[in-house]
């Protein structure tokens, strides 16, 4: 796939996420994209020259060994592709995950005085919604999980095809 | 029709079927975290010895749904039926676990906790009297980040910043499911207690957080025995 193939697909996968309603997710990596890329670079160290010895004022001249520092740089359109697929990847893993350990936390809290609750509900800000999530919904979030790094692995192949 | 549109549609129908697709903002997600690392605190608490219950802030049993209060929230809001849990050991005052409840700083200035740990007669006084809770009444609380990539530095600053007008010894985390060697380097450098990666599938990590929980609990038993 070429850089411009690349930066389209980032576009369709984005396009596709903010269909979806997880726009949040673009946000996330376009901040990331956005900060750049921390790298440590080996510099030429420039010093001050005597004005009058070179009869130029404000000359600089190479002066002792490089030094390693921390600079800034952009990511390549594959590096931001890349790093859309593994915020898609984290995002839905990780929800599945921790709803299955929160029900099963709360299963194990089940007795005769205290039932366990068979939803949860998350108050957003309040009195601006709520989202309800089902403890005992019967979705195979693992099987959809395992299905998705499938398919992204798939697309991981065609991005480097 | 290309090979990465159709995988792109398959993606899309996928994640249209997840509990992902629930959670349309950050902050929902970052809820569900939150959340998360309650019933880790718990299982902390139960390893300790504690008995667990649950409320809600009428002070009533709550029925099959659990409300969790989010940021901003207060502890004694009715907005809905929120849960907290009771923790109670033996010998020890009897303490509660929140979600999302604000508390009042050094400063008077009120803070957010995502996930506290308080005296329970604080917190009763707090509803009855539709009052803040006091940072040093809080034995515990956890700041909670939820990120599909890693953690922007920012983050970091602000929990520490959060430290100086909320202070209580080591009591205070700073918890994530991702990472961020920049944020890291930052509250080791500080001496922080932190923790990153955490997700349920990691259980090095988990393990390494609930133990450090559980040492929390073991120190507050000791010290009212």
């Amino acid at each position: 796939m070429n850089e411009q193939e690349m930066i389209k697909l980032n576009a369709d996968l984005q396009r596709m996420l903010n269909d979806l309603g997880l726009g949040w997710i673009n946000e996330q990596v376009n901040e990331q994209v956005r900060a750049g890329k921390i790298v440590t670079k080996e510099v030429q160290m420039f010093k001050e020259v005597d004005a009058e010895q070179l009869s130029l004022a404000g000359s600089y001249r190479p002066s002792g060994r490089p030094q390693q520092m921390i600079g800034v740089e952009p990511y390549t359109p594959e590096e931001q592709l890349q790093m859309l697929l593994d915020a898609i990847e984290k995002s839905m893993t990780d929800v599945a995950a921790m709803k299955e350990e929160i029900a099963s936390f709360f299963r194990g809290q089940d007795s005769e005085q205290q039932p366990a609750p068979s939803q949860i509900v998350l108050d957003q800000v309040e009195g601006q919604g709520t989202i309800t999530l089902s403890l005992e919904e019967n979705v195979d979030e693992e099987r959809l999980t395992q299905q998705l790094h499938r398919l992204i692995a798939q697309l991981r192949a065609e991005i480097n095809s | 029709m290309n090979n990465s549109q159709i995988l792109l549609d398959e993606i899309q129908r996928i994640i249209g079927r997840s509990t992902l697709s629930n959670l349309s903002s950050a902050t929902a997600a970052c809820d569900l975290f939150e959340v998360y690392v309650f019933t880790l605190i718990l299982e902390a608490a139960e390893r300790e010895g504690a008995v667990l219950r649950f409320e809600d802030v009428r002070g009533r049993i709550p029925p099959s749904r659990y409300f969790f209060r989010t940021s901003p929230g207060h502890i004694f809001s009715t907005e809905h039926d929120y849960t907290h849990a009771i923790i109670q050991f033996q010998n020890a005052p009897i303490l509660e676990a929140h979600v999302g409840v604000k508390i009042s700083g050094r400063s008077g200035v009120l803070h957010e906790c995502d996930v506290a740990v308080l005296f329970r007669d604080e917190a009763i006084s707090c509803r009855q009297g539709r009052v803040v809770p006091r940072y040093n009444k809080v034995v515990l609380s956890v700041e909670c980040k939820f990120y599909a990539t890693p953690i922007p530095l920012h983050q970091a600053r602000s929990f520490m910043g959060l430290l100086t007008d909320i202070p209580n010894g080591d009591d205070r985390f700073f918890v994530v499911n991702t990472h961020s060697s920049n944020a890291e380097k930052m509250l080791a450098y500080h001496r922080k207690n932190w923790e990153h990666n955490l997700a349920p599938y990691a259980p090095d990590y988990v393990n390494k957080l609930r133990t450090a929980f559980e040492k929390k609990f073991a120190n507050f038993k000791a010290k009212h025995a």
